[in-house]
């Protein structure tokens, strides 16, 4: 193959893009994101001047313009799109939103948090489809979604436990050497141990109390043993 | 030594308005107008990398929440650094992509997080894509992951020498001697084959 051959090849990867529904609905996120309700910030009017007329002569003219209408119709779907649910147009960026949060969130209690805020989400978005008959295929994907993001804040809360049990080996060991010293209240646990322990084992429960409610319709207490959870978290 | 690719003049001077805008004002008009142009760019360079398209489309899109985050804490680097709003997005892409490898492996090093993002597996392109592409893809995929980045880079995604040198950490010099190497070694593996013929062997 001729190097103008080979080049040719590489060109055609071109073809490769992005869904395009995905590219659509991400940039509602991105928008909502970015605007985060407030109204899209007006530039001083010299600012404006200066950036439209180098802009005007450009062949992207049409397409900002476009892009204005866009961003100026996309202000009023970002307060929208946070309450949006499962059948909204704008329900998709929601998702995308939280996929990119999990996403670049690094470590695995950050991670633990957005999926109870998450879990918030599915409980809100189930208190808005409780009065309608016709939604009960929504109804259940909110269901398994809420079991998925509890499941996976337990399993997340549960790797912080290795910390716990390097504490708790070592208060052993002073344990140890009291007994050495014919101490015979070598049983009696260490405060911080017992902390550490329940406080692990409470946030289970606690999202297990939450679990049990969502399943039998108390969606607002659900929410408040979330955000109980949430508080054990930190 | 190699064809000059085509150039793209209406956008880097589009680029520049777009930079000079996010920078001075935080213009989010600017932003989103950004996103319309290099979205997929971005996308096909994070694909490249990870050979996933959900995850790469995850990934561009953090890319550009991150790119705002720096807009809007004054950080967008200055053009001398970046040449362009493109080099910058590029950088905080192929960051993340490092991220998105070290979540896995903790303990990966910087150069080791690379290694495995060079574990790139065409397979996963869908069957949408033509036997050609997917052909080009397979012997892009048995480059060292250099030679691959910088290939996408230059002749897929078409950015300057001037725009890859930051985006890569190297000098002009250094980024035209590794491209005229990735050609090379491109060009090897293509060898027995030439561009009609594999089109009517497969077809």
């Amino acid at each position: 193959m001729t190097e103008k051959e080979l080049l040719k090849q590489l060109n055609k990867l071109r073809t490769i893009n992005a869904e395009a529904d995905f590219k659509a609905a991400n940039r509602q996120m991105l928008l909502a994101q970015i605007t985060q309700g407030e109204e899209v910030k007006s530039l001083g009017y010299l600012a404006q001047l200066n950036i439209f007329m180098s802009r005007l002569f450009q062949p992207y003219a049409i397409a900002i313009m476009i892009a204005l209408f866009f961003v100026a119709s996309g202000a009023y779907g970002l307060t929208i799109s946070r309450q949006a649910k499962p059948g909204d147009s704008l329900y998709l960026a929601k998702k995308l939103s939280e996929r990119t949060k999990m996403l670049v969130a690094f470590d695995e209690k950050t991670k633990a948090r957005l999926n109870l805020e998450f879990a918030s989400n599915r409980v809100l978005e189930m208190n808005l489809l409780k009065q309608d008959n016709n939604q009960s295929s929504a109804k259940e994907t909110l269901k398994n979604d809420f079991k998925n993001e509890i499941n996976q804040a337990k399993s997340r809360l549960a790797k912080n436990q290795p910390e716990a049990k390097s504490d708790k080996t070592n208060d052993f060991k002073t344990a140890g050497s009291v007994k050495d010293n014919d101490h015979i209240d070598v049983a009696v646990p260490d405060k911080k141990v017992a902390t550490t322990t329940n406080q692990g084992a409470g946030i289970g429960e606690v999202l297990e109390e939450a679990q049990k409610l969502f399943d039998t319709g108390a969606y607002d207490q659900a929410a408040d043993k979330l955000n109980e959870a949430n508080k054990l978290v930190k | 030594m190699t064809a000059k690719p085509q150039t793209d003049k209406s956008s880097n001077k589009s680029d520049r308005n777009i930079f000079l805008s996010l920078k001075k004002y935080q213009d989010k008009e600017a932003f989103m107008q950004a996103y319309d142009l290099y979205f997929d760019q971005i996308f096909r360079f994070i694909f490249f990398k990870i050979g996933n398209r959900e995850d790469a489309q995850d990934l561009a899109s953090a890319t550009f929440l991150r790119c705002w985050g720096y807009v809007q804490e004054g950080k967008l680097k200055s053009e001398q650094e970046y040449k362009s709003l493109r080099s910058f997005l590029y950088k905080i892409a192929r960051n993340l992509t490092i991220d998105y490898y070290r979540q896995a492996r903790p303990q990966a090093s910087l150069e080791e997080a690379e290694e495995i993002a060079a574990d790139f597996n065409p397979g996963l392109i869908e069957a949408e894509t033509s036997i050609e592409v997917e052909f080009i893809t397979a012997k892009l995929k048995e480059l060292k992951s250099e030679y691959r980045n910088i290939l996408v880079l230059k002749y897929v995604n078409d950015l300057t020498i001037s725009e890859i040198a930051p985006i890569l950490g190297k000098t002009k010099g250094n980024v035209r001697v590794t491209l005229y190497r990735a050609l090379e070694a491109l060009k090897n593996l293509t060898r027995d084959h030439d561009g009609e013929g594999i089109t009517k062997t497969i077809k």
